[in-house]
């Protein structure tokens, strides 16, 4: 089977170039390893540079511990340095925090807003033409931000309610419109897994009703797992990447993931491959078979 | 405060009108509450909610002296008539005007159609059960829909079921926010420590998550008993047991974080330390919140 498209899948990298304040070591706020990140951009490097396949880098989200300007900053400049201008990302929950937890956690509609001004462009869509295969590329803000006006229904929500982000799904797949010439790969991008929303039931069922939907690509658990939902024949896949930086005990090896997706007589088939930190550089560790999405 | 309609018009015209830039949705429910006759119209429930997030003086007073009360006592909202309230139509009547107040009255709806939602020792006790039930039950279906053991079989849900523990967990999230948003301090005390140990059995970013409640919680109760429900968000975090499990003799906090005794002792401290000092600060200095910069006005 020829690969078609590779997706590097990176995800909760939390990287800082500030030392951690003595509030921050204490509290135990995750942080990713400077020799894992340096081993990360390394192979990252190296896998959307090759000849081959085309290479596309995503980033679920989590670039920073605690959402510092410079820290989303700076990761965004080592990503789009070793993954390439065709890489995207999105932000995660810990991005949010404006570095400063305890004085955003009252204005966090505010600061929310100010993060996606500053640092992730609304609304943007990345479409790739492969052969004949169209994969295109929706990118949601899952993190909770209640109501614009800072009216909030629900503080206990872990993740966003799913309603708005339906919504604006739906909207871009239909902007987006028809592809007549084969394959149609509708991918989300997007920080939470779908389960973990609130109501993630819903989330579950409303993403299964979306025929343009193949794949959600998530990070948040720091623990990768691949999952199919959905209901019938079709329903889609979620891949939830694993930290792809912290190290710790207990804690599961940095590792990435790369899904190989081809078309084969109309029908996409994906492969994913598990990339682990093996203590100095980053390896395939496993690959599962083949599936129809 | 207990508000008619044309109090709560005036109250609401009043913000408009000192609000700038001014909120579009506000003014449009104004409008629509003014221009209809009744007084127990969906609109001026949402306009309630609206203006009650901005202003917690709008809490009868005998809920905030007293605590929640049965719906004999008197409503929370006095707007919000569930006898001839059709759901779907009256959120769908809203939402014309603007989607945030139909997000308010559903969430309104939502919490007080769980039943005895106004008794908040009973509501917790099964929020707990449901958490557990609801968390068993999503790490089941994660197992279950599994690749590639599963791969080729699909997983079918029953999802038109509401009585699922994740859908009811919805509905007990939502009527605990309720109760915290009507700041009567014995009973933010008592939801608090439950909702900061709820929060960390569940996954990361706990402590910003514990955060986050413990502020919004904090910041509705009275000023004068910010202090004291700190310190009860504070000991939860530092000394998190579950709710109705009573108090054991302390223990070595190195034993159970498997920390050396001065991590686990400044990971205790700076904890508390930080809700208690983000806490008191912002109770001391009410005027610098901004009605734009969230949902807290600042106290004439």
């Amino acid at each position: 089977m020829t690969a078609e498209l590779e997706i590097v899948h990176v995800s909760d990298v939390h990287l800082a170039d500030t030392e951690p304040t003595w509030l921050q070591k204490h509290i135990g706020v995750q942080r990713g390893s400077a020799s894992v990140a340096e081993a990360l951009a390394a192979t990252v490097k190296s896998l959307v540079s090759r000849t081959g396949p085309q290479t596309v880098g995503l980033l679920s989200g989590d670039l920073s511990t605690l959402g510092a300007a410079g820290d989303i900053g700076s990761t965004r400049i080592w990503w789009e340095g070793h993954a390439g201008d065709s890489s995207r990302y999105v932000l995660g929950n810990h991005d949010f925090w404006n570095g400063h937890p305890l004085q955003t956690a009252i204005k966090h509609t505010q600061v929310h807003w100010e993060v996606r001004d500053a640092h992730w462009p609304l609304d943007r869509i990345t479409t790739l033409s492969v052969g004949d295969m169209r994969v295109t590329v929706y990118e949601l803000d899952s993190t909770p931000r209640d109501q614009i006006t800072g009216l909030v229904t629900n503080v206990l929500a872990q993740g966003g309610r799913f309603e708005p982000l339906t919504i604006s799904l739906r909207e871009a797949v239909y902007a987006q419109g028809a592809w007549g010439h084969g394959p149609d790969v509708g991918v989300v991008l997007m920080h939470h897994p779908v389960d973990r929303l609130r109501n993630g039931l819903v989330a579950i069922a409303e993403l299964d009703q979306n025929t343009s939907l193949n794949l959600v690509l998530v990070g948040h658990t720091h623990r990768a797992l691949m999952n199919r939902f959905g209901s019938g024949e079709r329903g889609y896949v979620q891949a939830t990447c694993g930290s792809s930086t912290i190290r710790g005990r207990k804690k599961p090896n940095p590792s990435f993931l790369v899904h190989a997706l081809s078309a084969l007589e109309g029908t996409v088939r994906l492969q994913t491959t598990f990339w682990e930190f093996d203590g100095t550089t980053f390896a395939p560790a496993r690959t599962d078979p083949p599936i129809q999405i | 405060m207990e508000v008619d309609q044309r109090e709560l018009l005036a109250l609401a015209a009043r913000r408009l009108w000192d609000e700038s830039p001014q909120d579009p949705g506000l003014r449009r429910l104004i409008e629509g509450a003014q221009a209809s006759e009744s007084r127990r119209t969906p609109i001026a429930a949402a306009l309630w909610e609206w203006m009650w997030r901005l202003d917690p003086g709008l809490t009868p007073q005998r809920w905030a002296e007293d605590g929640p009360q049965p719906p004999e006592q008197g409503a929370l909202n006095p707007f919000l008539n569930f006898e001839d309230l059709s759901e779907t139509e009256s959120v769908a009547v809203v939402a014309e005007l603007d989607s945030s107040a139909a997000a308010l009255l559903a969430a309104a709806v939502q919490a007080e159609r769980v039943s005895d939602w106004w008794a908040t020792g009973d509501v917790l006790r099964r929020y707990m059960t449901v958490h557990a039930d609801s968390e068993r039950f999503m790490s089941d279906l994660r197992s279950r829909t599994r690749l590639p053991s599963t791969s080729g079989r699909h997983q079918t849900l029953v999802l038109d079921d509401k009585f699922l523990p994740p859908t009811l967990l919805d509905d007990y999230q939502v009527a605990l926010t309720r109760l915290l948003l009507v700041g009567h301090p014995a009973t933010t005390r008592q939801i608090l420590p439950v909702l900061l140990v709820t929060q960390a059995t569940t996954d990361d970013t706990t402590f910003l998550d514990q955060v986050r409640i413990a502020r919004f919680a904090i910041r509705r109760v009275q000023t004068r008993s910010r202090a004291t429900s700190a310190r009860t968000a504070a000991r939860a975090v530092v000394r998190p047991r579950p709710y109705g499990v009573p108090r054991r003799e302390p223990q070595r906090v190195a034993h159970r974080t498997q920390r050396t005794p001065v991590e686990a002792f400044a990971n205790r401290f700076s904890a508390a330390a930080a809700v208690l000092i983000g806490a008191v600060a912002r109770a001391e200095s009410p005027h610098e919140d901004k009605i734009d910069d969230g949902q807290w006005q600042a106290q004439p």
